[in-house]
């Protein structure tokens, strides 16, 4: 790791400068909703914020997009090779790419997400958590991988942590940006850290994988009652995975595109099979499923978006206590 | 890099209608797969749908119509092309079972799995002991394979036992040309009808709800729950362990059919919630 | 041999053939693969022709209208019901089960004046193969579904609710503001076109069915200071038909 500092009133230059690596997406404010955009100009760039209603997974895995094109019976494959910067990223959301990292480029690797990810530049951005955070209990308050360049918030400056060959490029390519940090610096960065650290609420995950194996019908029922089969919890979680695949024809009737587009296993189709059985057919058991994949595989990064989105206000704080009572 | 997602263009050879409902294709292609692997099939337009490999000599499929993509490929006939992916899954543990006694069970379309199972054993024969084969259909309209299955009955290879539901004429006939072979009820009456040593290991595939009866019919007898596998069935998106559709139990016992499957064993069942 | 196409319309405001028409670009193209034989809305000729797909848009409110449903029904291979009035009887079949079209009639124009039955869908009368919803149809969603059936294929049926395009959208959740979306309860395919522009979904697209949680829904929105019964009459708007909803205890 390298540590440098960059004054606030160069992060417009610095910002400036990433362009030359790629088209850069970063977070962006509109109707006071925060999403991961392509941004052009900084002032269209928030750096201080909660959370992204959508996570910015859809950079690297977007929310739909064409895998193949076919022509009668012969594929060919699409993929993306443009270079990314993906700007502004929380500690809890680089943790859920790496998360994604374990299925997607386990073998056989998805070539669709590994050239995203290899091409993108991830710059981390410290965060400023509220009540919904649970990311200590899930083990990704902090992260010391999975990013190239990592800003801390520090006042009137960032802390920057450089993790990769290429993020020390990128910083050298700007270099009468970066300057040398002290130990006064050094004392800031781990001041704004514990900060940081106060402000998210401590939870014990215990046990939690066999207490949701453990808990029967009756208890799921309770929690799913007020559950709309919506599929918000998913299409916001930065760790979701799943996908649904397609096919779509064009005018000719012969060709077209094979699309994925993400899926929600709160949804009917996720458990169905060709014959009408559903393996998930009562939303009790869609939401321990959810639980399960969540908290009992340890698939969650505590980013608390499941729980600031679901409309009927389903909270997976309240589940985690009532499992343990 | 190899792309997973890539379907391979492979023509269709030959093609049957078995029932009203299920068709058979003979593939042109070169595929290394054990029993009870699956392949992801491909019409383009329609979609892709896991389908297992019905065969061990060359490439079959044997498909029922029930949604979008089945429905297009029974559309195709001999000389078409389709996309191929795979094979996907484990497969049954054919090698480990060498030596032993074999019993297999099928469940209406479960006939499809098993059959690559029954044709490896014939190719092996003497790799195995006493092969008794156990199928279950509604009637006999609804039976797979029919020619070669009772071609088999003639044979001292396999003890081939039929259940049926309804009874026709024509199984009556059946009937009387193999005395003992067809019995009505559910594929578990085989087990009261046939003497089986309950030291074989056992093979079984066919609809969800088979597998609670057939298993608790097997634990009254005293077969070995570790010598019991069983091939499932989910809807695999992609194959690769990555669309989660087939995700099964809970926590970290949770497991992916696609990956870790098809066929999991009597034991799994016991530790993974919810596997059948 | 081009398929026969026939596109016909009972009772409704003709907003769905309307939305084919609009098709421009795309029609052209379609019409080169097909032999349309009606289009009511197009011309004024109805031939008596075997159909290869029938899109039929609008309820059925007369004994005629359903003789002439049957008629096409025996003369189409396929019969695939367009628009809300089709698949659920449409918003003029909002007083059904309230008041009979005879009384209605007196209110408003004094007496009856012409025979009316309960607005009902398509399916209710005849087999229908497919069907697609919204009020209007969703342009994409047809050319989707026509290109399917051209080419032999079974058409995608969704069964999963707005929500799923409303999120892929980014769109902010209206239930979040306390405001009645019936988006969870309703089909998807229409990209989520209402609550894209701020709006509630109203269900045009009609319930999910056997999925909708309809229960957890009255009550939620009850939550959210909405009584049951209000509740309901939006769900009257495009779903009257649908006993289900109506007959949710609250």
């Amino acid at each position: 790791m390298k540590f440098l500092k960059l004054k606030k009133d160069q992060i417009e230059d610095f910002f400036d400068s990433i362009h030359s690596f790629g088209i850069v997406y970063a977070p962006v404010k509109s109707d006071g909703k925060i999403s991961f955009r392509r941004a052009q100009n900084f002032s269209d760039v928030s750096l201080e914020y909660t959370r992204s209603q959508i996570p910015p997974k859809h950079v690297i895995l977007p929310m739909e997009e064409p895998i193949l094109k076919f022509r009668e019976e012969e594929y060919f494959e699409v993929v993306d090779d443009e270079n990314k910067v993906l700007l502004g990223v929380h500690h809890c959301d680089i943790i859920a790419f790496k998360m994604l990292d374990e299925v997607y480029l386990q073998p056989p690797k998805d070539i669709y997400y590994h050239e995203r990810i290899k091409r993108t530049l991830i710059i981390g951005l410290s965060c400023i958590p509220d009540n919904y955070c649970f990311c200590k209990a899930t083990n990704s308050f902090y992260t010391s991988d999975g990013f190239d360049i990592f800003l801390h918030d520090c006042g009137d400056f960032y802390f920057v942590r450089v993790a990769t060959p290429r993020g020390l490029k990128v910083t050298e390519n700007s270099k009468n940006l970066f300057e040398k940090v002290d130990e006064k610096d050094m004392e800031l960065f781990v001041k704004a850290e514990k900060e940081r650290f106060e402000r998210v609420k401590g939870k014990n995950l215990w046990m939690i994988g066999d207490l949701i194996e453990l808990r029967d019908e009756n208890f799921w029922k309770i929690f799913s009652e007020r559950c709309l089969n919506c599929g918000n919890c998913t299409l916001v979680c930065p760790t979701c995975q799943c996908f649904e695949v397609y096919d779509e024809l064009e005018e000719d009737l012969k060709s077209g595109n094979r699309f994925r587009r993400w899926d929600s296993c709160m949804l009917r189709a996720h458990g169905l099979v060709a014959d009408g059985h559903n393996f998930r057919e009562r939303t009790e058991e869609r939401l321990r499923n959810r639980l399960s994949c969540k908290l009992g595989e340890m698939r969650c990064v505590g980013c608390g978006r499941c729980t600031v989105y679901c409309p009927t206000g389903i909270d997976i704080l309240e589940i985690v206590r009532a499992l343990k009572e | 890099m190899e792309n997973e997602f890539l379907p391979r263009r492979v023509r269709i050879e030959e093609t049957k209608m078995m029932t009203s409902l299920e068709k058979w294709f003979k593939l042109d292609a070169q595929l290394d797969f054990k029993p009870g692997q699956f392949l992801e099939i491909s019409v383009a337009g329609a979609g892709e749908a896991p389908i297992s490999i019905c065969s061990w000599n060359g490439v079959e499929i044997c498909v029922r119509k029930v949604g979008r993509v089945s429905s297009a490929l029974h559309q195709r006939e001999k000389g078409d092309f389709i996309g191929i992916r795979g094979p996907y899954g484990n497969g049954f543990p054919m090698k480990e079972i060498e030596g032993e006694k074999l019993i297999l069970v099928a469940g209406g379309l479960g006939m499809a799995p098993l059959r690559s199972v029954l044709q490896y054993v014939l190719k092996n024969r003497k790799k195995y002991g006493e092969v008794t084969f156990f199928y279950g259909i509604k009637c006999l309209e609804m039976m797979l394979f029919r020619d070669e299955l009772l071609k088999l009955m003639e044979e001292e290879n396999v003890n081939l036992h039929i259940a049926y539901e309804i009874e026709d004429e024509e199984i009556r006939n059946l009937k009387k040309r193999f005395p003992e072979r067809f019995h009505k009820g559910m594929v578990t009456t085989l087990f009261e009808k046939v003497k089986v040593n309950t030291e074989s290991f056992v093979v079984v595939c066919g609809p969800p709800i088979m597998y609670k009866f057939v298993l608790k019919k097997m634990e009254e007898l005293g077969f070995y729950k570790e010598r019991i596998y069983m091939t499932l069935e989910r809807r695999m998106k992609c194959g690769t362990g990555k669309c989660r559709h087939c995700v099964v139990g809970i926590g970290s016992s949770s497991k992916l059919i696609c990956r870790d499957g098809p066929v999991f064993s009597a034991i799994d069942a016991e530790l993974i919630r919810e596997l059948v | 041999m081009k398929p026969k196409i026939g596109i016909l319309g009972f009772t409704g405001c003709a907003g769905c053939q309307l939305m084919i028409l609009n098709l421009e670009d795309e029609l052209l193209d379609i019409f080169k693969r097909i032999k349309l034989v009606s289009f009511q809305m197009a011309s004024s000729e109805m031939k008596d022709e075997k159909l290869d797909i029938a899109f039929v848009e609008g309820s059925i409110t007369t004994e005629e209208q359903k003789k002439e449903l049957e008629k096409i029904r025996k003369k189409s291979k396929i019969l695939v019901a367009i628009g809300n009035c089709a698949t659920l009887g449409g918003v003029q079949a909002l007083s059904n089960g309230i008041k009979s079209s005879r009384e209605m009639m007196k209110e408003v124009y004094g007496g009856e004046f012409w025979r009316l039955m309960d607005s009902k869908p398509l399916s209710e009368f005849v087999e229908v193969d497919f069907e697609l919803f919204g009020c209007p149809i969703e342009k994409q969603e047809f050319l989707e579904m026509i290109r399917f059936l051209l080419r032999g294929f079974i058409p995608l049926k969704r069964d999963y609710p707005v929500c799923l395009e409303c999120k892929l959208k980014d769109n902010e959740c209206i239930l979040l503001e306390k405001r009645i979306c019936l988006g969870p309860l309703t089909v998807a395919g229409c990209g989520a076109r209402c609550p894209s522009l701020g709006l509630e979904c109203l269900g045009c697209r009609g319930v999910i069915e056997g999925e909708a949680r309809l229960e957890s829904a009255i009550k939620i929105f009850e939550d959210a200071g909405v009584s049951a019964e209000d509740v309901k009459k939006i769900f009257r708007i495009f779903s009257a038909n649908y006993p289900d909803i109506l007959e949710v205890k609250s």
